[in-house]
């Protein structure tokens, strides 16, 4: 959203320069993203005055004008010839004049320059190329300046700078609406509010708003005889506000009106729609301009779609309609999305002469759908989605009718058709200011807390409630305190404000957030705790970073084809991981059900990028499909991921480098293990991981890649309960994941035997207290692994079984 | 006293043979065989002394004298040889040993944590410090939790901002770590104080420079009677300086989130230029870190609690926000591309 200086100030008077009131009204909540000069640079442009408009005498498409620019003074007249691509300036016509050296917004520099054998002297502008700096559209006029005192620097003069004439040292201001502010500031009227409230602390005389309205009698036909109106959805389109206006003239609107659309963003059209627009800008209500002739039968009907039925909206896409969609429609055909877009049919165009003009609120809920439904982010569906004041829509029609006499000089029909069967009321909300005080942490009395809500225009009735808690026992010298209860009266173009608390913040914000005081919170001490299993993942993982590995952190996501790739069997349980329904891609469409992919793919990327030796683990969460999918949330587990590749260490000048193998790893496991005090012992295991056919390529005696994963179902550390820890480790000496010769694509000679080994951890922890070093010799170090059989006495654990997860996976609403 | 004077010049003899002797020995093992050469039981010495029987009764003591002198100076010279050997021996092996000390060692290797969860484990210290717990919830969460709970029903414009995926039904991915909020007070209501914060995984569905599909959030939550708006600033003011340094200072904005009311946005200043403007901080001084508020009277009830007896604020930040910040990181796709380059650099 962006709203003009120029335009505010009319409504309201800024007491403060522009940087100031932006940090103001960002401080306020309306949070100004920047303060832009939008027609800066602009320079040297001038009213001239057109002499004679003659043909390009080598070109049809061009024509030729001599402009005064410099009237006859002391120092003579300047004129000047200048090349044009519109011809519709005549003899005597105002125009604006680019002469060589002038600069458009946006630092587009006029000079000298021939066009077919024709010397021009600079450029006639049309508007967008004044207001926008942008290339006019392929049909734009160049833009004729009237000569009367419309503006706000006087009746123009030949030779004035235009910068003074309209105005253009304007300043904008780039709002970033959150949705409940966009709801009433998404206008300039609803700006001004603000700029009120905040200014009636500095000077009460600026807490006044100059309303925009618009005062016009009915002169023309009755409305009826211009369109009648039938709402047969009240559900979905609360209020219908229909105004008629006969005897148009279409044309370009004035040049103040097209300076504070272009100011505001959006490209002047033609008086008629730049009326509707102008409204919706000023007063948040969107407005759209049925051309009433062509309504089939002059009749409106707001209904829902029919099945099957399609429209072909102002974009000039054909949009496929059914029940869902609420549609403006005449006796036969739609003629409009409902707050979304208007159609090609009944566009307003030059031949206009008789519009009904629009004036409604729709269900947000509804506009929403069908905006998201059809991607039509439209002005109107922005503000209608949000909150749009029904009680300010006949003053918005209003508004546009009578500026539609003004600028398009037509004849308001008389009288306005005004569908409206469940008026909205304005809320009452009970606020105490003892509890407003008590969640804001200030000390504002009733009175205060009243001012501040009325700089809001909000009405405020107080009300002695009921004694002040603990000052019941009153005396005959002091009567008891009575709490103060404010009743307040919120307008309903703050659908926001709905409750206690939603008040409190208003008065916390007009207050300011910076007044209130820092304070700690008071009450029990209490000591912060963090769940061991979460301690001992970070030791571990600290310890791991002290043995020379890197953490790193991999999306949740894997591509539906990895499993293939690494050559699982088609029944593997690791197949089986959570679909997300609308993934942004494919190779982000699973969530794993395993770390090994993840690290295996951040390795590869290191390989790709010329590591040498890539040495790196991952602790993060996997998700184990529950067994009622719809009904029960994916079981998360925390598990480890070890992954050793290429050398076992940084290259020295007196030490050779050697290749890291299972062992290392293995010894690398061990390592874990011991830290957290459990003991293991390794075995073969399935799955085995072999590297899938043609895509990868065989290592060039590359070197060897090696890693494992380890899950830990329950980890204590120092306490001697039973515990269950199982890890599987696999070991690939001749396969190479993507690896740094990647172009020679050449399948595998055989894959070599599997060596894929698991390690299980009996049901206890070995490590419970300290023991004293035997005199004897050293203790027995765990030997006892092997890795072709079980040792020990170890048990596989029960397939399937689950640990409680810390939270609840059922769905359940309400407390 | 002929005899005494003959003896005297024998002593002298061997004295003098054995200084030349001692001077000439290279090694200990000759020094021990000089030693039992003069001063042993059959030593030249021990013989001289032998002859004492020639001499008259009084001139005897004299003689004794004599010898041990000349014994006490063969001891000495002995002595003070073995030392100079030795001390020539050390030096010979210190030599011998001799390092370059400028020459390079060999590295060991060192693993590094990653940065966000660097930056995690220092939030997490922050608020424990403060008596904060750490609570944790699933990332693939129920719609009611991750929105209708926190007052964000369906085609509320909210949701826009929170562009979800979704798994089955209604479960999804959670975009935020708010619904902790409900899962803690959902399990702890009626107990009072309720003061956590709940780190975790977020994922929308968004992707650029700024925004990943995969990110990770802090959500805090205190519930307790009394708490207000001030309180949230206390308590966020300590954490910003302990996070950035004591110099730091916060601005509260009033902004929106449908799970808070009031809410705020809470801005640090910059941690490059101080607050005078730089490229950093768009030239405004401050950066925004987080959003925060009191929580919602609905939220609180849907977590069990009455509104009307507590009140609580909320807030959350974004992790890798603050890592981007704390270490000038400007590309968050960065964090999650696991360039080994990268990660040794934290």
């Amino acid at each position: 959203m962006r709203v003009s200086l120029e335009w505010l100030s009319e409504m309201v008077t800024v007491p403060w320069p522009a940087e100031e009131l932006a940090e103001r009204l960002t401080m306020a909540g309306v949070k100004v993203e920047a303060v832009r000069r939008p027609f800066d640079g602009l320079s040297g442009v001038v009213v001239g005055r057109v002499e004679a408009m003659d043909r390009h005498p080598a070109s049809d498409a061009l024509w030729l004008a001599r402009v005064l620019v410099t009237e006859e003074t002391g120092t003579g007249a300047r004129r000047l010839t200048i090349v044009s691509g519109a011809g519709n300036p005549r003899p005597g016509d105002l125009v604006c004049v680019a002469p060589p050296g002038a600069v458009l917004p946006g630092g587009w520099r006029i000079d000298r320059q021939e066009i077919r054998g024709q010397v021009s002297e600079g450029m006639l502008l049309a508007a967008s190329e004044l207001l926008l700096g942008a290339k006019p559209r392929p049909d734009e006029e160049i833009l004729v300046v009237a000569p009367d005192a419309s503006y706000p620097g006087g009746p123009p003069r030949i030779g004035q700078d235009v910068v003074s004439l309209l105005e253009l040292d304007d300043v904008v201001f780039e709002l970033d609406l959150t949705p409940n502010y966009a709801v009433h500031c998404q206008s300039v009227f609803g700006v001004a509010m603000e700029v009120a409230a905040l200014a009636a602390e500095v000077d009460p005389a600026c807490g006044r708003v100059r309303k925009p309205v618009g005062e016009w009698a009915g002169e023309g036909p009755p409305v009826s005889e211009v369109a009648r109106v039938v709402v047969e959805e009240p559900e979905l389109c609360p209020r219908y506000v229909g105004c008629g206006v006969v005897e148009l003239k279409p044309g370009p609107a004035p040049l103040w009106l097209q300076r504070r659309l272009a100011a505001s963003g959006l490209r002047p059209i033609n008086n008629v729609v730049d009326v509707t627009n102008y409204v919706m800008l000023e007063w948040g209500q969107p407005l759209h301009a049925f051309d009433a002739a062509r309504l089939e039968d002059r009749t409106i009907v707001v209904r829902r779609a029919r099945p099957k039925e399609s429209l072909v909206t102002l974009d000039g896409v054909e949009r496929n309609l059914d029940e869902e969609v609420l549609v403006i429609a005449d006796a036969r055909r739609a003629v409009g999305i409902a707050g979304v877009m208007g159609g090609e049919n009944t566009e307003v165009s030059s031949a206009t002469r008789e519009v009904l003009l629009e004036a409604a609120h729709f269900d947000p809920r509804s506009v929403r759908r069908t905006s998201q439904r059809f991607g039509i982010r439209s002005e109107a569906a922005i503000r209608f989605e949000k909150w749009v004041d029904p009680n300010t829509t006949p003053v918005a029609a209003d508004r546009a009718v009578a500026l539609l006499r003004e600028v398009a000089g037509g004849v308001p029909a008389r009288g306005r058709i005004d569908c409206y069967p469940r008026p909205y009321e304005p809320r009452r909300i009970r606020v105490r200011p003892r509890r407003v005080n008590l969640l804001l942490g200030t000390d504002l009395d009733a009175t205060d807390q009243a001012n501040l809500l009325e700089r809001l225009h909000f009405e405020v009735d107080a009300v002695a409630a009921y004694p002040a808690p603990g000052r019941e026992a009153a005396t005959a010298a002091q009567p008891a305190d009575r709490e103060i209860d404010l009743w307040v009266t919120v307008p309903t173009r703050r659908q926001d404000v709905a409750g206690e608390a939603d008040v409190a913040e208003e008065i916390a914000r007009l207050y300011g957030y910076g007044r209130i005081a820092s304070t700690m919170p008071r009450g029990q001490l209490t000591r912060g705790h963090r769940r061991p299993v979460r301690q001992a993942a970070d030791q571990v993982r600290h310890h791991l970073a002290g043995l020379g590995l890197t953490e790193v952190v991999t999306y949740a996501f894997l591509h539906p084809g990895v499993f293939d790739r690494l050559r699982l069997p088609p029944d593997h349980p690791h197949r089986r991981a959570v679909r997300l329904r609308n993934p942004m891609t494919e190779d982000q469409s699973l969530l794993r059900p395993w770390l090994v992919p993840s690290v295996l793919e951040a390795a590869a990327a290191n390989v790709r990028r010329r590591a040498d030796s890539v040495r790196l683990f991952e602790l993060g969460t996997v998700h184990l499909p529950a067994g009622k999918e719809a009904e029960e949330l994916p079981r998360e587990e925390t598990r480890l991921a070890l992954l050793l590749w290429g050398y076992d260490g940084p290259p020295a000048w007196n030490r050779s480098r050697r290749e890291v193998d299972f062992y290392d790893l293995k010894g690398l496991v061990e390592e874990v293990l011991a830290f957290v005090g459990v003991d293991g012992a390794f075995a073969p295991a399935t799955p085995r991981i072999t590297p899938a056919g043609r895509r990868w390529s065989r290592p060039r005696g590359g070197p060897l890649d090696t890693w494992a994963r380890c899950t830990r179902r329950s980890w204590r550390p120092t306490a001697g309960t039973a515990g269950r820890t199982w890890l599987s480790c696999t070991s690939r000496p001749s396969w190479n994941w993507p690896g740094p010769c990647a172009s020679t694509c050449r399948r595998p000679a055989s894959p070599a035997p599997s060596g894929t080994w698991r390690c299980w951890c009996p049901g206890h922890c070995r490590r419970t207290g300290w023991r004293r070093p035997s005199a004897k010799g050293p203790a027995p170090s765990w030997t006892a692994w092997s890795c072709s059989t079980f040792t020990r006495g170890t048990r596989s654990p029960k397939a399937g079984a689950a640990w409680p997860t810390p939270w609840s996976t059922g769905r359940r609403t309400g407390p | 006293m002929t005899e005494l004077r003959e003896l005297e010049r024998a002593l002298s003899a061997v004295e003098a043979e054995a200084r030349s002797a001692v001077e000439a020995a290279a090694r200990p093992e000759e020094l021990e065989a000089l030693r039992l050469r003069y001063l042993g039981k059959k030593g030249r010495l021990t013989a001289l002394k032998r002859e004492v029987g020639r001499l008259p009764a009084e001139l005897r003591p004299e003689f004794g004298r004599m010898v041990n002198r000349a014994s006490a100076a063969i001891e000495a010279m002995l002595a003070s040889r073995l030392e100079a050997l030795a001390r020539d021996e050390t030096a010979r092996r210190l030599e011998a040993e001799r390092l370059d000390v400028t020459f390079p060692g060999r590295p060991w290797p060192r693993g590094h944590l990653h940065p966000v969860y660097q930056v995690w484990e220092a939030i997490e210290a922050i608020f424990v410090a403060m008596g904060f717990d750490v609570a944790e919830g699933p990332q693939v969460e129920w719609d009611d939790y991750n929105f209708v709970a926190l007052n964000i029903p369906k085609d509320h414009p909210a949701r826009d901002m929170q562009q979800s995926f979704y798994v089955a039904g209604e479960m999804l991915l959670r975009t935020q770590t708010s619904p902790v909020q409900i899962r803690y007070m959902r399990a702890r209501c009626p107990e009072l104080p309720i003061r956590m914060i709940a780190p975790g995984r977020v994922f929308r569905r968004d992707d650029d420079a700024t925004h990943s599909p995969m990110f990770h959030q802090v959500e805090g939550l205190v519930v307790d009677r009394g708490i207000s708006l001030g309180d949230l600033k206390g308590c966020l003011d300590l954490f910003a300086r302990e996070m950035f340094g004591a110099a730091a200072r916060t601005r509260f904005r009033p902004s929106y989130f449908p799970f808070t009311e009031p809410s705020a946005e809470v801005d640090v200043s910059c941690t490059v230029c101080g607050g005078t403007g730089c490229r950093t901080c768009g030239y405004s001084g401050w950066l925004e870190i987080l959003g925060a508020g009191m929580v919602h009277p609905q939220v609180l009830a849907n977590g069990g609690y009455d509104p009307e007896e507590v009140t609580g604020f909320a807030f959350g930040m974004g992790i890798e926000r603050i890592a981007m910040l704390r270490y000038g990181v400007d590309d968050l796709r960065l964090f999650f591309g696991n360039d080994l380059r990268f990660l040794e650099q934290f």
